[in-house]
């Protein structure tokens, strides 16, 4: 359902040009858990970008759902990534200036046809998935680094997206937190058939998924 | 939608409370101070009744007299039409609809139970009612059987009636005015003190005064209206008045020949300058000075408060540029997120409006309750505010689009990571470095804006810097009207009588006693007697020339430097002391002695006896002058040809109070009643004086705290925005070490940086403006003035930097690293 074809990504600065991504070839099935792994900086971020349509590649095409995505116009794209996507960013992400709940809801917020009530239901369900109950009316700032990654997540599960692209999300956590929230995602994975795309430096949890893809500076290694 | 972005401005601006107070304070102030000017702008600029028909009138004010004699005089003399004038040569126009008459209005002391009230009273003929249109609540105006009859009846304003007949029907009564009885036929409705051309208390017809019916063209005089059929026709009436005026042949009167007018409608200008007269007794007389004063209220009033909107909307979307990604890639696209950043915009702008029309509001609740201008009420016109507001929606939708359109062409990952990546899109990109030259242009227009401000000070300062040269306390001014004077006209003595001079000069109360003519202490006239004075070789121009006589000098405590005051024994025939001051000397006689010496005026000579060493007539803040005195009995030069007034002073005895002296005046009044009586406290005329300065100081600054206010708005929100961007950097600064002051100094630095490229740009326009040759001020006063200015807005940028500095010196290197 997720095919990368020939994917380059060059990042153009001032002085240098640094090569993300090169050649990437990739096909994942609907229903599959993926996790990428890789050493710092070898582009496993901006692999998670380019599926996940945050920004486009240099070279090469991605398509989802047998959907070329090419110059397509905002409206459909936004549309596109609030029904299919969920994002779980490697730095959270949150937005300080409201509370954790309304965080949560974002993803319903653009969807047609959710009453109030059914978002901050859906909201409330999903933080006592990740055990965050009690923090509802807390703002970001005023929560722990494993706390704001639980948020992320939440806000990143609430809508039932087909697939779910997690960077890191258990880099902040301790191993039994982390645990927890591979359980979640296996769930997901099992019972509602969400496609994973996760990034991660643990031997330990890639084990747990179907597949593992390996990434050394910007180039696929199998 | 909407109450969902609702929810999310509001939890926002509760987030940011002090950055949302001044957003909104920052935008409502200035925004009152725009619907104040312009409520009392388009109050004066209405027609209104009784003034409804005056958009279609032309008015004829002043004839032009050029005179010019050959031994040195030279004046303008402006005379307003008579009413003989008017009837014989303006009457038989053919394009005017009608053609009235109005005078500008005298001052009748009305008393009633021991109580003086000071009435406005005008004579006007038949077609004036025609013209206006009052609102009678009692009777009806006088008509041409009236005027042609010299009927003695009255037309009276509700705020006379009351005062006279209370709640009783006035119609049918008779009431003194003036020299006669007259009988009141109608009452109308309160006239604003800014319809200038029809508000009065009473009304008379003009045919009852002696005065105004003088078969002169140097008597006193009307105003003349012309109501036009419609406004397409004022460029006929004009050409048929052009050519009358122009080709009106004068006759002799003492070398005068030729004449000329001018007709004009009543502009905005001149109604300001003549609500300006009414009020303050002040001349605008350069239009320059109104159309700076406009260009200064556009710019600091519109634009500066524009710059501030515009700076606070596009930092508060660079602030969220990571909201705004991580609302993209959820799913919002960039018309929903346009959508929203706009309603904030709106939703802070229209608060700030409803709170700017609030102020404004209570703003003229308090003018009118508290009449801080007796006569002026000002009745907000609901279609200039509408105006306003409609304009600052309309700009908070412009201002709040500009950043919505540059949040929806940003890539969403680039937004999530706060980079710029929009090299590619220069002009809108407001990247810091723009948003500091805002700020670098507000610094600007700031810098100049209080140089110029400070010029005008300094002008002032400097001015009162010289000494004044005379004393006030325990004076009195002794000044005698006659009313509806009969006497021989502009050339002619003035109306008053030597009978009244001399019964007060008899009284026991007064010490000393003395008469003045011309340039007296506190003189406001616009007449300035002046001539060529030459000794030897050096020829002195323009020299002020005041008459006075024997005493003064003891009454006003003159500082006299060298020689001695007039005494009664120099009015001899053969003999012309003069008295000059200490500039005259130096600039004829430099350091050698000036007493005794014979110097050469108009076409007399004088003996030299005296020099003292100031006397500022116009008052303390006056330019210092070189003036002349000469003696009282002198008469020989030609400008007593001239009205002469004269005023009396006297010093009253010791232990003299407020309540003797208006004692005295109210007998002498009734002793004389065909005449109005003034015995005014010298102090009181200084008084006048310094209300007349004090007003376009306190014009200046309210304009000056406006700005500071403005730009303290402005600097406090770019700091605020700073420091709040920059938390996790100076968390961080903090946490490797640097210390509290380290950081403060270094936000205050970088802000003094801007303050003094922004005044740099300032002071090359300030010195290329021509504006201090417009209003004629002191360039001497521009170092200073600069030098104030920036030291005004160092200040302003450190006590700013004070509350954020403070702010950021206080976040706990934990707390700011936790915020991300
Ligand atoms: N916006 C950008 N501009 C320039 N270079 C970039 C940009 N984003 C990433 N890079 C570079 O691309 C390379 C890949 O970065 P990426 O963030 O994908 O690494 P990563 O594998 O996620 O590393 P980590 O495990 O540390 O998160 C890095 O060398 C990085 O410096
Ligand atoms: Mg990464």
């Amino acid at each position: 359902m997720i095919t990368l074809e020939k994917l380059d990504k060059v990042y153009q600065t001032d002085e240098i040009e640094t090569v993300a991504l090169n050649n990437i070839n990739l096909s994942i099935d609907r229903g599959e858990f993926v996790s990428i792994m890789g050493p710092s900086g070898c582009g496993k971020s901006t692999l998670l970008n380019m599926i996940g349509l945050l920004d486009n590649p240099t070279n090469g095409s991605v398509s989802i759902d047998n959907f070329q995505i090419e110059n397509w116009p905002d409206k459909k794209l936004a549309l596109f990534r609030n029904k299919k996507l969920g994002y779980i960013f490697q730095s959270f992400h949150l937005i300080n200036d409201i509370p954790v709940i309304d965080n949560v809801e974002l993803p319903l917020l653009y969807r047609k046809g959710v009453t109030g009530k059914e978002r901050r239901q859906k909201a409330l369900d999903a933080l006592k998935k990740v055990g965050l109950s009690a923090r509802t009316k807390h703002y970001p700032s005023q929560l722990s680094g494993g706390q704001k990654q639980r948020v992320a997540i939440a806000r990143a599960i609430v809508g039932h997206p087909n697939i779910i692209l997690a960077d890191e999300p258990t880099g902040n956590l301790d191993s039994k937190m982390g645990g927890e929230i591979m359980d979640i995602l296996q769930n997901l994975n099992k019972n509602e058939n969400t496609t994973i795309v996760m990034v991660t430096h643990d031997e330990h949890l890639s084990k747990q998924t179907n597949r593992i893809f390996h990434l050394f500076d910007g180039m696929q290694v199998d | 939608m909407f109450k969902n972005n609702l929810k999310i401005t509001l939890s926002i601006l509760k987030r940011k409370k002090i950055y949302s107070f001044i957003t909104i304070f920052g935008i409502a102030v200035p925004l009152m101070f725009l619907m104040i000017i312009i409520s009392t702008a388009s109050h004066i600029a209405a027609f209104k009744s009784p003034q409804s028909r005056f958009d279609r009138v032309l008015v004829f004010e002043l004839i032009k007299f050029s005179l010019q004699r050959d031994y040195g005089m030279s004046g303008t003399m402006y005379v307003r039409p008579t009413y003989d004038f008017i009837d014989k040569y303006i009457k038989p126009m053919k394009t005017p609809d009608k053609i009235g008459m109005v005078t500008a209005g005298d001052y009748y002391n009305l008393y009633i139970n021991e109580q003086k009230t000071k009435l406005k009273g005008v004579y006007t003929d038949d077609v004036f009612w025609e013209i206006a249109d009052f609102n009678f609540i009692e009777g009806k105006p006088f008509n041409k059987i009236h005027i042609d009859n010299s009927q003695l009846v009255a037309v009276i304003d509700r705020y006379t009636k009351d005062l006279i007949f209370g709640s009783q029907n006035a119609v049918g009564k008779t009431v003194k005015f003036f020299r006669n009885q007259y009988k009141i036929i109608g009452v109308v409705e309160n006239v604003d003190i800014s319809r200038q051309r029809t508000h009065a208390n009473f009304y008379l017809p003009i045919t009852t005064s002696l005065e105004y019916t003088k078969k002169d063209i140097f008597g006193s005089g009307c105003i003349c209206l012309m109501l036009a059929g419609s406004k397409s026709q004022f460029s006929q009436i004009i050409s048929e008045f052009r050519h009358l005026i122009t080709n009106f042949e004068l006759g002799s009167y003492d070398g005068l020949t030729k004449i000329d007018g001018d007709l004009e409608s009543d502009s905005f200008n001149k109604l300001l300058q003549g609500l300006f007269e009414n009020l303050f007794s002040i001349r605008l007389k350069q239009e320059g000075v109104i159309h700076a004063a406009y260009i200064v209220i556009f710019f600091f009033f519109i634009l500066l408060p524009a710059i501030n909107l515009l700076y606070i909307h596009i930092s508060r979307i660079n602030e969220r540029s990571s909201e705004i990604g991580v609302r993209k890639s959820f799913g919002g696209n960039n018309l929903t997120l346009s959508k929203q950043f706009i309603f904030e915009n709106m939703t802070i702008t229209v608060f700030s409006g409803i709170l700017g029309l609030v102020l404004t509001f209570l703003f003229f609740w308090v003018f009118n309750k508290s009449s801080v201008i007796p006569g002026l009420h000002i009745v907000m016109n609901t279609k200039s505010i509408l105006l306003i507001l409609a304009l600052w929606i309309f700009f908070g939708v412009v201002t709040g689009f500009l950043p919505a359109y540059r949040m929806s062409r940003m890539k969403i990952i680039d937004a999530l990571n706060q980079h710029d990546s929009f090299h590619y899109f220069n002009f809108l990109i407001w990247k810091a470095k723009r948003l500091k030259m805002l700020l670098i242009v507000e610094f600007t227009i700031t810098f100049i804006a209080l140089a110029a401000i400070c010029t005008f000070m300094y002008h002032f300062k400097n001015n009162n810097g010289y000494p004044l040269g005379f004393d006030f306390e325990n004076i009195y001014q002794v000044s005698v009207s006659q009313y509806d004077n009969e006497g021989s006209g502009f050339f002619g003595g003035g109306g008053y009588n030597e009978d009244v001079f001399e019964w007060v000069k008899l009284n026991s109360l007064v010490e000393i006693y003395g008469e003045w003519s011309w340039n007296e202490p506190y003189h406001e006239g616009y007449t300035q007697v002046n001539g060529k004075v030459t000794y030897g070789d050096q020829v002195l121009e323009k020299v002020h020339l005041t008459q006075t006589g024997p005493n003064m000098d003891k009454i006003f405590k003159l500082n006299l430097i060298a020689g001695s005051w007039f005494m009664e024994s120099d009015d001899r025939p053969d003999y012309n002391p003069l008295i000059i001051n200490k500039t005259v000397k130096q600039k004829l006689f430099k350091d050698k002695k000036a007493i005794g010496e014979t110097i050469q005026f108009c076409e007399n000579y004088f003996t030299v006896i005296g020099v003292v060493d100031s006397y500022k007539y116009h008052g303390e803040f006056s330019r210092p002058v070189d003036i002349m005195f000469y003696m009282n009995g002198f008469n020989n030069l030609n400008i007593n040809s001239w009205s002469r007034a004269r005023t009396d002073y006297f010093r009253a005895r010791h232990g003299t109070t407020l309540g003797d002296i208006n004692n005295m005046a109210r007998s002498v009044s009734l002793a004389f009643p065909d005449y109005g009586i003034e015995i005014t406290p010298l102090a009181a005329e200084r008084a006048k004086y310094f209300r007349k300065i004090w007003i376009p100081i306190v014009m200046v600054a309210i304009v000056f705290s406006f700005i500071l206010l403005i730009v303290l708005f402005g600097l406090f929100g770019v700091l605020w925005y700073n420091i709040s961007l920059r938390k996790m950097e100076i968390g961080l600064r903090r946490a490797v070490g640097a210390d509290t002051g380290k950081i403060f100094t270094q936000i205050v630095l970088e802000m003094l940086v801007w303050a003094s490229i922004g005044m740099i740009i300032g002071l090359f326009i300030f010195a290329q403006v021509p504006l201090l040759k417009l209003i004629s001020l002191d360039i001497q006063n521009f170092t200073s003035s600069v030098l104030t200015a920036g030291l005004v807005i160092y200040l302003l940028v450190g006590f700013c930097s004070l509350i954020p500095g403070l702010q950021a010196a206080k976040i706990k290197p934990a707390l700011a690293l936790h915020e991300e």
